[in-house]
């Protein structure tokens, strides 16, 4: 267990009560340079843990609520006509920060969101015929409300792809729940987290994830399992080499949380859940792909020995 | 809207454990694992045991239904397993139930009914892979045993049936990822690539002269003679419509009114019990006859197991089977108690008419003397039924022959109002007394004990023959259903010019009997003839046919068909030398056969890397800890998951699973690392109980 993730988790176990395992996914979602799609009901929770999330790495957070009427350049930003300089000024967007927190990204119009899944593969984004590079680490949380489906535009397979980890926080336990009611977590506290690590710091960490070694082994069985999602019957469509690439970085990343620098087949199968599950379809049923079913099915691929 | 909240919190809840705990692969939780198995293994069971049930004791079978009962509503409830220490208990009044139920009598019987009463209570304790795997193998058990009731076609395909639903609850527990069809089409085809290998071993595998290794189950075959005859012994047969034997006929089928079938004959008669004369010799048998002559009729029997002696055969035999003896009495005795399913070919010459003799007049000397000893044992009886025997001489007094003093006495039951009945009520101390004089009301044995009582006091010798009068014809089969309820007796007095000489005194009183089985059915031959029949009838028939072939392939196969051809083959000369060595024979042969199949599916998986095949060792060697991992599972997480459930074997496995780690997913493993991995799992012995007794 990886000392310095663990006072991280604690820090903002402070505020988020009880979801020590999201928390930690979310850091793994984090490390590995991947963004972050929260599915859940209103009030669980997710804007406080982005905003604990960059409070604690001392990382600059912008939120941004999606609406049906949101024009790209709300998001990106735009260039203004200053009288007084007789020239164009570019006024940056929301974008332009390092922890962003889209809520409801499935309430704004496609080219919306186009706009911001361009930003979150590419680093940078291309205003009036000028690419501006985003800031580092850039990290993206987004969520949408499973439940209300009328008047959004979900969002397309294609682009649920560019998430490195799909979570949902749940509800509290009853102990936990009763700690926020007596006031633990309440808001606050945030002010009192630490900061527990520099820029500099961060940035390392995400250096040390890529370095995680990956043996032979451990990739015959990412591939094994790469190969069974397309051959298997259970699934419309197989997952692709980014979603293997995915995978890989999101073990590397679990591993570094547990302190370790090699991925073990059982790190694969912790984030296998979360990173894959909103990659693939099942043939027979087209509902949700819960975590349950889907790690039965991929129980059928053995560990090579 | 609300009401989905619930359902929907359980999906975007996930475990709270903190990620150190949760190395296992989240599978299927303990209890959906436990119902997964445990359905499969009940059914194979209960599969199993069905053909059992009509032979145990009603309160075995109650058992199995509460205890599999309650097996499987546990699954939905979730109520507790029984402790180890109420296992014990049931196992313990088990025990006494069965010896309350069988007392000594432990036979076939009593074992399948063991059998049944631990594998009611086996799902008790299945807590691992070996355990269930036991219980598939029981269960495999108690199919064979199915064959203690019957082998009938019927049986033996159901048989084949179980088998294949205990293999699929085999790849179901073995295999959970397949799904149903893919299962049910392998169990399938495993029975399908078991075929030859039985049918070859069936041909092939030695069989004894006799039934030296079988199981000789005192129980069995209580049903049918015994012997000795006493009033009210063959009336109670008369309800019992199980088959006694069946008969093929090589010519063609005799008339209604021949096919009295020889069994037991009584010569001693001490006033209430007829009993075979003690030490009387039998004899060696002769030449096959010549079944040109048109008195001899030959016919195949196959006869259900009696736990006695005696053989069926058409009054009267010439020549039974090798195995057999012929007495001083014209009955067929065999060496050996039949005590299983047996085939046999017998000749016979039948008389031309009812009053013919039924041997050519060629009466032996000994013949004659046992007719005169058998009057003098009448005689010494003179306080028995003396009223009878003084009725007897004073209707035979104005006759001087035997055939006359027997026509006689047979108008004596004709003019008098005998009635011919299943239910005579009771008699006395002096039976024939009562029945001649009271009652005149009985059943064959009633007729034929007092004619032969009152032949032998008027001064002829006369003996009481015990058989079967009749027979159901099969019109598909073209075979004779000889069932316990024509169980019939009948006379035969000593005629010194002609010798002996059947007479049926029923037949005097219920002319009907003689044409027409007790049940009804007619003994009258009607190949391709089934209209009259009803339909329920003729389905019967036909699978009683189908039935009557397997049978007579299936027991008939014995020791000298298979030494029959295996001699024009030129293999094997009949001797018990050559037995053992073709038993020595196809051992070396499955032996082989097994080898080469295990080195067959070695092959198949050549594996070249020294870590691989350590690890295969070392999961083996856990398997025999009944440390087994889930399916999908990782390594590490096996390895963590038996750490955690054998604390005992904790340090061993940690060390072997740091090696492993390191030569398999670490960026550099030491260079020593292999060595000491090979190493460590080859002098890994770990138990299979921890040493302190921590159960569970």
């Amino acid at each position: 267990m990886s000392q310095a993730v663990e006072t991280m988790v604690d820090q903002v176990s402070r505020v988020i009560l009880g979801k020590r395992y999201e928390i930690r996914l979310a850091l793994a979602c984090f490390f590995a340079r991947g963004h972050l799609l929260i599915e859940d009901f209103p009030g669980i929770g997710k804007t406080t843990l982005a905003k604990t999330l960059a409070r604690c790495m001392g990382l600059k957070f912008q939120r941004m609520q999606f609406t049906s009427d949101l024009l790209p350049g709300d998001i990106l930003g735009m260039s203004v006509f200053d009288q007084n300089t007789a020239s164009f000024a570019f006024h940056p967007g929301p974008v332009f920060t390092q922890v962003f927190l889209v809520d409801e990204i499935n309430r704004a119009t496609p080219k919306s969101q186009s706009a911001l899944l361009e930003a979150m593969e590419e680093g940078q984004v291309t205003i009036e015929g000028e690419t501006r590079p985003l800031e580092t680490p850039f990290f993206v949380i987004a969520t949408q409300n499973p439940l209300e489906q009328a008047g959004t535009f979900p969002l397309p397979e294609s682009q649920m792809d560019r998430f490195l980890m799909r979570i949902s926080l749940g509800y509290p336990d009853r102990e936990a729940e009763r700690r926020i009611l007596t006031g633990e977590g309440s808001n606050g506290i945030m002010e009192t987290i630490d900061n527990c690590m520099a820029l500099n710091d961060v940035v390392n960490i995400q250096n040390e994830v890529a370095n995680v070694h990956a043996s032979d082994h451990f990739l015959t069985y990412l591939q094994d399992i790469l190969e069974f999602t397309r051959t298997s019957p259970e699934f419309q469509i197989g997952l692709s080499p980014r979603a293997g690439l995915a995978l890989l970085s999101a073990s590397r990343a679990w591993a570094y949380i547990l302190g370790r620098d090699y991925t073990l087949p059982e790190d694969l199968q912790e984030i296998l859940p979360w990173t894959a599950g909103h990659r693939l379809k099942l043939n027979r049923d087209l509902g949700h792909l819960q975590r349950e079913k889907l790690m039965e099915i991929f129980s059928k691929v053995p560990v090579p020995v | 809207m609300r009401h989905i909240f619930p359902r929907l919190s359980l999906r975007l809840s996930p475990p709270q454990d903190p990620p150190e705990d949760r190395l296992t692969l989240p599978g299927l939780s303990a209890s959906d694992r436990e119902r997964r198995d445990t359905v499969p293994i009940i059914i194979a069971l209960v599969v199993a045991i069905a053909p059992h049930v009509p032979g145990l004791p009603l309160w075995i079978t109650a058992w199995c239904i509460l205890m599999w009962g309650y097996t499987l509503i546990r699954l939905k409830t979730g109520w507790p397993l029984p402790r180890p220490l109420f296992c014990y208990l049931l196992t313990f009044f088990a025990i006494i139930g069965l010896l309350a139920n069988y007392r000594l009598a432990i036979g076939a019987d009593a074992f399948v009914g063991l059998m049944s009463l631990m594998a009611a209570i086996k799902p008790f304790e299945m807590p691992t892979h070996r355990h269930k795997m036991i219980t598939i193998l029981l269960t495999y058990f108690i199919i064979i045993t199915s064959l203690f009731r019957s082998d009938s076609i019927f049986i033996v395909l159901y048989m084949l049936f179980s088998v294949f639903v205990t293999t699929l609850a085999m790849i179901r527990i073995n295999a959970p990822d397949r799904d149903f069809s893919h299962s049910r089409n392998l169990s399938a085809k495993i029975l399908a690539q078991a075929v030859p290998l039985v049918m070859v071993l069936f041909l092939v595998f030695p069989r004894l002269p006799e039934s030296l290794v079988g199981v000789q189950d005192p129980s069995q075959g209580k049903s049918g003679f015994s012997e000795s005859l006493k009033p009210g012994q063959i009336s109670n047969m008369a309800l019992d419509q199980t088959p006694a034997f069946r008969v093929e006929f090589q010519s063609g089928i005799p008339r209604p009114d021949q096919l009295y079938w020889r069994g037991v004959v009584f010569q001693d008669f001490d006033g209430l019990t007829w009993r075979p004369l003690a030490g009387s010799r039998f004899l060696p048998l002769g030449k096959n006859p010549d079944t040109s002559d048109s008195g001899i009729t030959a016919y195949t029997i196959l006869m259900a197991p009696h736990n006695s002696h005696w053989l069926m055969a058409l009054d009267r035999p010439v020549k039974g089977p090798r195995w057999a003896v012929v007495g001083r009495d014209r009955s067929l005795r065999a060496r050996i108690k039949i005590t299983k399913k047996t085939q046999y070919q017998a000749f016979s010459r039948l008389p031309g008419s009812r009053q013919r003799s039924l041997e050519p007049p060629r009466i032996g000397k000994d013949e004659r003397n046992a007719a005169y000893k058998l009057r003098s044992t009448i005689d010494r009886f003179k306080h028995l039924n003396p009223k009878t025997r003084s009725l007897s001489r004073e209707i035979t007094a104005k006759t001087a022959t035997p055939s006359e003093k027997a026509a006689a006495l047979l108008s004596f039951f004709k003019e008098n109002n005998f009635v011919y009945s299943l239910s005579p009520g009771r008699s006395g101390p002096h039976p024939i007394d009562d029945f001649i004089f009271n009652s005149r009301r009985g059943y064959c044995e009633h007729y034929a004990s007092a004619f032969a009582f009152m032949m032998n006091a008027a001064g002829v010798p006369a003996r009481v023959v015990g058989g079967y009068l009749g027979g159901e014809f099969n019109p598909y089969g073209g075979d004779l259903i000889v069932r316990q309820s024509y169980a019939h007796a009948w006379t035969e007095y000593f005629d010194d010019t002609r010798g002996w000489i059947r007479v049926d005194p029923t037949g005097t009183v219920a002319p009907e009997r003689l044409t027409v089985n007790p049940d009804g059915s007619s003994p009258r031959a009607l190949t391709g003839d089934v209209s009259g029949i009803s339909f329920i009838t003729k389905t019967r028939f036909a699978l009683d046919a189908v039935n009557l072939r397997w049978e007579s392939w299936f027991t008939g196969y014995s020791y000298f068909d298979q030494q029959a051809w295996l001699n024009t083959l030129g293999l094997f000369k009949g001797n018990r030398a050559t037995t053992a060595a073709l038993i020595l024979l196809t051992i070396t042969g499955l032996c082989i056969f097994s080898a080469v199949l295990a080195w067959q599916f070695r092959r198949k998986k050549p594996q070249q890397d020294p870590v691989a095949d350590a690890y295969e060792t070392l999961r083996k060697k856990l398997s025999g800890a009944n440390l087994v991992p889930e399916a999908g599972q990782g390594h590490v997480a096996f390895l963590k998951g038996s750490m955690a459930k054998r604390p005992d074997l904790a340090p061993e496995i940690s060390k072997i699973m740091d090696l492993y780690v390191s030569l398999r997913y670490k960026r550099q493993a030491p260079a020593s690392a292999l060595a000491e991995f090979r190493q460590r799992i080859k002098r890994f012995r770990p138990k299979l109980f921890p040493k302190t007794k921590e159960r569970d």
